[in-house]
């Protein structure tokens, strides 16, 4: 049982950064209707910019985690405004193929910029680990954990009781009917795209810490990211709690299915299938059940 | 008088037609190369694919840093080829990627006489055919076996499964008889010839195997090093390069996985000993198998004096590095090659690769051994390796606990 417990571990860390940057995408997606593929972007733009400010400009981890949240949220905001604003009333999928392209801008800037970066954020935690039992998990790991769950929960206090939350609500069911009650749509869009910004930063921040599957800082961040997608899928597009319950069971079924790989997979099977298994998920909710556990079933009238 | 002075006058006339005689034939041989690709009768242009961006930048950037330190200094100090022929280098990114890596030397090709560099096993496995087609010669910047008897590459160095074979050896010898070697290997070529040199062990060193996953470079190792954990590894030879380095280290301290790592040569990067982090872990668990990560600065090591000088006059900047030296190493492989082919007075690219073929021995001043060349059937790569331990005070991170030396199974060892 130990073997369970500690992927479990491992896995409930990978699906807590899934599901900080897969709420990104859900917000993008609730507030426009797009899903913005340039998140993966701005989780490695993230990364980099926090390591920026702990090895270059000589921060703390967690001032260094606020300065780049701040340039994640104005990151957001600037991408909004003169990207995506440009495509308003554009057909959806050249949005689509615009957010892309962001995504593809992003490893070029970033490999011009940090050419040799050093292999990890310097953190606190060092890779110090909670030991229970025979189960061990880094210190930064369980970080990430706590800090998916106050970030989330924030979000949902934020989304239910808050002035904006409820105007993002309503943009979500209605932009032009939300434009009639006096809410600032635009503003809304702009806001929904710094939220996407900071989570982005979260996530990314963490993977280059070495928290949940340890690849460390790199642009390879980036792929990790992407695998939020079938996470969003999972759970439902334009649902925050679906990107969480759809983050862990990713994560999870990711890592369980790499560390049984060898005991219960058929010879013909390569090894590296955990790492599909998100998007075999994904095709498959998408064939069975499209809208996701938790997403709204579009209902249209004949 | 005057008849001695006629005779001395004829034996000086008749030495000079000797010595005019003599030297003829020599001063025909040596005729200036004719202008072709990548030589304007004045300079030499040689390219560079390497990724100078990405993951593996981090061995590129430095090995690249060498191969200029070394055309600084023969540029500099030798006038470049054959006294006159100063050489520079045209670089391009291969982003680890073989088919970017393909289009850059598609760009390249015409502009140069020769590849001073070419870093990665699948990348240099990609252009291979085009080099053939094309007659191009190039210099591995990877040690797989597989280049030793190929007549467009300049391999330098002990190929990876030797480097493999020896430490196993020398892992054998000190303590790990009977003990259980895992190996954990990249899903690329790379990997594979690690894997060969696993399996040459096994077979010469009756080691007992267990498991030996593959993995792709940037993804989640849990599930490898999980899987290495259960199979009881009590050594792991890891063929990586430093681009996961750091992930296979911090995912095996996370699930406690304690093994003997012996890495091969491309694992290591400097700055791994400097990660407070991890480097009790690197001090206690990791061996690196290599020929040329000498010690910086030792000056015991023949070469090693005028290395140093070198790179305090030419790259001044440069911080201790494994790469950086095995750059310079090529640097002098290419050198050797070009002399070759100016004295031929052919510096097209079925001249050099003629020049390739007839080249005897690539010495190194003593940083990295003889290299039997000839005909590519018959070269024969240098076969001592070092096996170094960790040490973060040392200039690369390194110190040697096994010193350089060939087992007998690395000398048995037939390189196909």
């Amino acid at each position: 049982m130990t073997k369970f417990f500690q992927l479990l571990a491992s896995g409930l860390a990978l699906g807590a950064i899934y599901a900080l940057v897969c709420l990104g995408f859900v917000v993008i997606y609730r507030a426009t209707g797009v899903i913005n593929f340039a998140q993966a972007g701005l989780v490695v733009l993230g990364a980099f910019m926090v390591y920026n400010a702990t090895f270059t400009w000589g921060l703390s981890f967690w001032l260094a985690l606020l300065v780049g949240m701040l340039f994640g949220a104005a990151l957001g905001i600037i991408i909004e405004r003169l990207v995506l604003r440009q495509m308003v009333r554009q057909p959806l999928h050249a949005i689509l193929l615009v957010t892309v392209g962001v995504l593809l801008l992003v490893e070029p800037i970033v490999t011009t910029i940090w050419r040799s970066p050093q292999p990890s954020i310097d953190t606190p935690f060092e890779l110090d680990k909670l030991e229970i039992g025979d189960v061990r998990i880094l210190q930064i790991s369980i970080a990430a954990i706590v800090i998916a769950a106050i970030v989330l929960a924030a979000f949902f206090l934020f989304f239910r009781y808050t002035k904006y939350g409820v105007a993002m609500r309503a943009t979500a069911v209605d932009q032009e009917a939300a434009l009639m009650q006096g809410i600032n749509v635009n503003g809304i869009i702009a806001l929904s795209w710094a939220i996407a910004g900071v989570v982005a930063v979260l996530g990314g921040a963490m993977l280059g810490a070495n928290a949940g599957p340890k690849t460390g800082l790199g642009v390879g961040i980036g792929i990790i990211a992407l695998k939020a997608l079938p996470a969003m899928v999972l759970g439902g597009l334009d649902s925050p709690g679906g990107a969480v319950v759809g983050g862990l069971v990713i994560g999870v079924a990711e890592v369980l299915a790499g560390g049984y790989y060898a005991e219960f997979a058929p010879a013909w099977l390569k090894p590296g299938f955990h790492q599909v298994l998100p998007w075999i998920v994904m095709l498959v909710v998408l064939l069975v059940r499209p809208y996701g556990l938790f997403g709204t079933k579009k209902v249209q009238r004949l | 008088m005057r008849v001695r002075s006629s005779s001395k006058f004829l034996i000086g006339m008749l030495a000079v037609a000797m010595v005019a005689a003599l030297a003829a034939p020599a001063a025909a041989g040596r005729k200036a190369p004719a202008e072709t690709a990548g030589f304007d009768g004045e300079t030499i242009t040689l390219g560079v694919i390497t990724p100078l961006s990405g993951r593996v930048s981090v061995i590129a950037n430095p090995l690249t840093a060498g191969n200029e330190m070394w055309w600084a200094f023969y540029n500099e100090e030798e006038g470049g080829i054959a006294g006159k022929y100063p050489v520079e280098l045209l670089k391009e990114d291969s982003a680890y990627a073989p088919t970017t890596a393909v289009q850059a030397y598609d760009k390249l090709k015409g502009d140069v006489v020769a590849f001073q560099q070419v870093l990665g096993t699948q990348i240099t496995q990609a252009l291979l055919p085009k080099m053939q087609a094309d007659k191009a010669v190039a210099g591995p910047a990877t040690l797989d076996a597989t280049w030793v008897h190929n007549p467009n590459l300049v391999p330098v160095g002990a190929p990876y499964q030797v480097e493999a074979i020896n430490a196993l050896d020398y892992y054998v010898k000190n303590g790990g008889k009977g003990t259980t070697v895992c190996a954990l290997a990249q899903d690329d070529e790379f990997g594979e010839a690690g894997l060969e040199g696993l399996a040459a062990a096994k077979k010469a060193l009756k080691l007992k195997t267990g498991p030996s996953p593959r993995f792709k470079t940037g993804e989640d190792l849990t599930a490898q090093i999980q899987e290495l954990a259960d199979g009881g590894c009590d050594a792991t030879l890891v063929v990586a390069t430093a681009a996961d380095a750091s992930a296979i280290i911090t995912t095996s301290i996370s699930l406690n996985f304690e093994t003997r790592y012996i890495a091969l040569a491309p694992f290591w990067l400097p700055l791994l000993a400097g990660s407070a982090s991890i480097a009790d872990y690197l001090v206690e668990n990791l061996w690196v198998s290599a020929g040329q990560l000498v010690a910086w600065g030792d000056s015991s090591i023949p070469g090693m004096d005028q290395f140093i000088e070198r790179q305090e006059t030419y790259a001044p900047d440069q911080t201790p590095d494994p790469y950086f030296i095995f750059g310079y190493l090529q640097g002098q492989a290419m050198a050797q090659v070009l002399e070759q082919a100016v004295k031929n007075g052919d510096l097209s690219r079925a001249g050099v690769l003629k020049a390739v073929s007839q080249i005897k021995k690539l010495t190194f001043d003593g940083l990295d051994g003889d290299y039997k060349y000839g005909p590519a059937a018959k070269r024969n790569p240098p076969r001592a390796t070092a096996v170094f331990g960790i040490d973060p005070a040392g200039p690369v991170g390194l110190a040697i606990v096994g010193p350089q030396t060939v087992s007998a199974a690395a000398k048995k060892y037939k390189i196909e």
